[in-house]
């Protein structure tokens, strides 16, 4: 009995010490420059996307045409990054795609995290036959590319934003279900999870106390950066027209809308284009930054 | 340089340094080692051993590590008056290494055949290449592996057997110097024992000096003519075997380092640790680095380094001495 | 070495039959079908009725499936396009030339672009070079592909005039294609062989080769390298596939008549035979890359080679 308290207190001091490695965690990432970069860079477009509504009308900026206004130049008159073929205002539709790029990157990832984590963990943890359909499943998933296994999912459920959700999330599902999987296998084989399970511990609570806090940080990393990937897988399908579409200003939408005056007005493309790598780069960096923050070993 | 040593080294001082901190891993160091001899380089780990030899080849990791000061005479040259191109010269072929861990030592994509014949690809000397062919094997029977084995990978052989390999490719081209760093600490005691011996007989079939790096006194004692012990990047004592092993005097570290031997015969319950630990590389303490464990520690100890105090060839580092020498002056 | 290839391929089958039984559900429990496309517009319910008897869409789905399959083993027959008229597989052969050399072409772009760049980064680690290609990369590894592709035709050949900006006649026109194809790719590329090389450097078999005194040429190429490109093999062919992926969307932007292209209309107009064909078709070239990338590297390696003996 009383070596089962102190183990139990051992454990105990060793999350104690994890919430200090948090904090440590986030003195390197500090420390890193290009990290907290892309940390500002996000912060300062989802600012300027979330009070959208506060300073620019939906109806009036986005959406409606205004003819006469047509390619008006950037820094003209009322319209600080110009007017595109419709004459509707470009900052007023790249902040609102913004939005949208920025709100499904994240609900794509966080659940096929959340779904595709589910299923790895399972599988990892559990092994045996239900390791091995599961992991058959996900290679029929992944033996098409990314964007393929979307835009054929898109085709039956159709380019309603929510269905644009349901289709990306469930091709992203495999990358995430292998992550997590894999992380669960590696720490499982290490000793600490040995000891607990000698103490008696529970199955779920084995994962959740004791598997999940290490496997988590190579798990952030990559959904940071699979964030950026589906902002951009996001723009390729609207690109291609099997996305979001028009009128919804969506940044590759734009970009296809775009295409057949760039030679005239090259800032109906440039514009949504550097919108998208500001994004995508932010995340990246953050990405990059966390990997480096959580094993310094790495940094090369 | 004194012709009956091929290596002196005077006042060594060896800093690494990093983004945050000034490492000092070798502090004044005094080391000779006689043609033909052996000399054992006993200490901790973090002593500055390793950095010792790594500096008598120049392989110190680039942009981090430096040699502050000293001299290092290698068979009569100066080894830090030579360029990068003098010192591939010599590497291999005057002085080599054998490095700690076998099993990350070999390349694992090239044959073991491969890497012995590199050593002499290097160095020439006018052989030809059915001679170089056959010098590998020759190396190859010479550690005890089958010449048929020359196109095997290394993981193809064992722990041991790739130790084996890696002697082999030091000694390939017969250098003056070897600078066995830790070569069997890896491996199993069995192992240990047999690879010792080769490398014993090799020693001494080839005439060849050696420092042996190492943390264990038996084997220090089964196979080195002198010795020297270094504590926190220096010389703290040294002399022949016969002065370490049956003099009566000793620094206290050696004292605290042979107590800590654990003997077969008493009945002791606990072992006996010498409390405390090396100081930090980056903050050394003024006086004595081992002042603040030394259970003789003096008020001199704590704020002067002590000298050289000589007895013969025997020499200690301590103020516990300084009044009590024979016949000698202090350096 | 045999056995491995065979196990491989065994595996490849379900996959392959999952994939096909997935798009096809996918393609026909959509509400709708392509008799407007292939009656036309105005066509009356009768005629269509007509068309959904012969066509046999209105049998349960899982006996379409099965239909197809057997059309599919026993005769090759992969239906017709509702598009084109033309039979699947007459048109497949025409446009996969096409996709086969955009694809190849980046690979070799990316191949014989990023190694060496990623080499000569990791050697002259922290100099500008390297500073100047770490950007760069990170700047293309945030561009979508397609945008890069749009900004490459607009100063190369909308404002330069040196290469033609859309169609596929010449291997002038797979210029700008291979490069926005492979561009991302070659960023990580360029990185990975960068990372890879800075830490076999590191290596202790280095620094071996180092005491021997070899010189640091012997030491980069002779040692370093071949064990840096070990893992960037497999990684090449996992890249291989996502690149499939990305050339249908630079079919798109070069209007290049390929598979992808094939693909994208398909889903558009629900031309079910073209879309289950070419995809098909991509899985089967990805899993076959993907099992030689496997064995190339299990040769090259040779600690895989004697476990496989």
């Amino acid at each position: 009995m009383r070596k089962d308290i102190q183990a139990e207190q051992a454990v105990n001091e060793l999350e104690v010490k994890k919430r200090s490695q948090l904090g440590y965690i986030w003195f390197r990432f500090r420390k890193n420059k290009l990290a907290m970069l892309g940390l500002l860079l996000l912060a300062a477009m989802a600012l300027v996307c979330i009070t959208a509504p506060l300073y620019l009308s939906y109806e009036e900026d986005v959406v409606t045409q205004h003819v006469m206004e047509k390619f008006s130049k950037p820094f003209s008159a009322g319209h600080i990054l110009g007017t595109d073929r419709y004459g509707r205002d470009m900052f007023a539709r790249i902040v609102y795609g913004g939005r949208i790029s920025l709100t499904m990157g994240f609900a794509i990832v966080a659940l096929s995290l959340l779904i595709g984590g589910t299923i790895g963990a399972i599988a990892g943890y559990y092994g045996g036959i239900v390791d091995n359909i599961l992991m058959r499943l996900m290679d029929i998933l992944l033996a098409l590319p990314q964007i393929l296994m979307a835009m054929a999912i898109v085709a039956v459920l159709g380019t309603d934003i929510k269905n644009l959700l349901i289709a990306m999330t469930i091709a992203n599902i495999p990358k995430f279900a292998r992550i997590v999987r894999s992380a669960i296998l590696q720490i499982q084989g290490q000793e600490y999870i040995e000891a607990a399970k000698a103490c008696g511990t529970r199955d779920p609570r084995t994962i959740l106390r004791h598997i999940l806090p290490n496997a988590i940080g190579p798990i952030v990393v990559q959904a940071t950066l699979q964030i950026a990937q589906s902002i951009i897988s996001l723009a390729a399908l609207s690109f291609i027209g099997l996305g979001v579409q028009s009128p919804q200003p969506e940044w590759g939408t734009m970009l296809s809308e775009g295409k057949q005056d760039m030679m005239l007005y090259p800032f109906v493309v440039i514009e949504p284009g550097i919108a998208i790598m500001l994004a995508v780069l932010s995340f990246n960096l953050m990405g990059d930054g966390l990997r480096d923050a959580l094993d310094p070993k790495l940094k090369n | 340089m004194d012709e009956r040593n091929v290596l002196e080294i005077k006042n060594l001082h060896v800093i690494y340094e990093t983004d945050q901190d000034t490492v000092y891993a070798v502090n004044g160091v005094n080391l000779t080692v006689k043609k033909g001899k052996t000399l054992g380089l006993v200490g901790e780990t973090g002593a500055g051993k390793t950095t010792t030899a790594l500096s008598v080849m120049r392989l110190l990791p680039k942009k981090i590590g430096y040699i502050k000061e000293g001299e290092i005479g290698l068979d009569g040259r100066n080894v830090m008056e030579l360029t990068e191109g003098d010192m591939r010269l010599i590497r291999g072929d005057t002085v080599s290494m054998i490095f700690q861990d076998p099993m990350t030592s070999l390349n694992p994509v090239m044959t073991v055949g491969k890497q012995i014949r590199e050593s002499l690809e290097l160095h020439k000397h006018g052989r030809s290449e059915k001679e170089i062919d056959a010098r590998v094997d020759e190396m190859l029977e010479m550690v005890g592996i089958p010449a048929s084995r020359r196109n095997d990978f290394p993981h193809q052989f064992s722990g041991g057997m790739k130790q084996r390999v890696v002697i082999a490719l030091a000694l390939a081209c017969e250098p003056k110097l070897i600078l066995a760093d830790e070569p069997t600490t890896a491996l199993d005691v069995t192992i240990q024992a047999q690879v010792l011996q080769m490398m014993n007989e090799l020693k001494v079939k080839l005439n060849t000096a050696m420092i042996l790096i190492t943390h264990d006194l038996g084997v220090v004692a089964q196979t080195c003519d002198d010795v020297a012990i270094m504590y926190a990047g220096e010389i703290i004592e040294s002399g022949t075997a016969e002065d370490i092993y049956e003099g009566k005097q000793h620094h206290p570290y050696t004292v605290g380092l042979f107590g800590s031997i654990p003997d077969m015969d008493s009945k002791a319950k606990r072992l006996n640790p010498i409390p405390g630990l090396m100081p930090d590389p980056t903050h050394l303490p003024a006086g004595c680095p081992f002042a603040p464990r030394c259970p003789r520690c003096m008020e001199i100890c704590k704020e002067t380094k002590p000298e050289i105090v000589h007895f013969g060839t025997h020499e200690i580092k301590c103020h516990l001495f300084s009044g009590d020498e024979k016949g000698s002056e202090p350096v | 070495m045999l056995k491995f290839i065979g196990k491989r391929l065994l595996t490849m089958i379900p996959v392959l039959l999952g994939i096909s039984l997935i798009i096809f559900l996918i393609m026909n429990l959509t509400p709708g079908d392509a008799s407007g496309l292939i009656l036309g517009e105005g066509a009356t319910k009768e005629a269509v009725e007509e068309l959904r008897e012969e066509m046999g869409w209105n049998d349960p789905v899982l006996v379409q499936y099965g239909r197809y399959m057997v059309n599919v083993l026993t005769k090759g027959d992969f239906g017709t396009s509702y598009i084109s008229k033309v039979p699947v597989t007459q048109e497949l052969s025409e446009r996969l030339p096409n996709t086969i050399k955009l694809a190849v072409g980046s690979v070799a772009l990316m191949v014989l672009l990023g190694i060496p760049i990623g080499i000569l980064s990791a050697v002259k680690q922290y100099s500008i070079v390297d500073n100047i290609t770490l950007l760069v990369s990170m700047l293309i590894c945030a561009m979508p592909s397609f945008f890069m592709g749009l900004c490459l035709m607009l100063a190369f050949s909308l404002k330069l005039n040196w290469l033609p900006s859309i169609g596929s006649d010449t291997w002038k026109h797979f210029i700008l294609p291979c490069i926005t194809c492979c561009s991302v790719h070659l960023a990580q590329l360029i990185r990975m062989t960068r990372s890879n090389m800075l830490e076999v450097i590191r290596s202790d078999y280095v620094r071996t080769a180092r005491s021997k005194g070899a010189t640091e040429r012997r030491v980069v190429f002779g040692h370093a390298l071949r064990n840096a490109l070990l893992p960037v093999i497999t990684v090449v062919g996992l890249n291989l596939g996502a690149m499939l992926g990305g050339a249908v969307i630079t079919e798109s932007v070069f209007s290049i008549s390929g598979v992808g292209t094939m693909i994208v209309n398909g889903i558009r107009k629900k031309d079910t035979p073209s879309v289950m064909a070419a995809i098909l078709l991509v899985a089967v070239m990805i899993s076959v890359v993907n099992l030689v990338v496997d064995i190339i590297y299990a040769y090259v390696d040779p600690r895989l080679r004697s476990k496989l003996k």
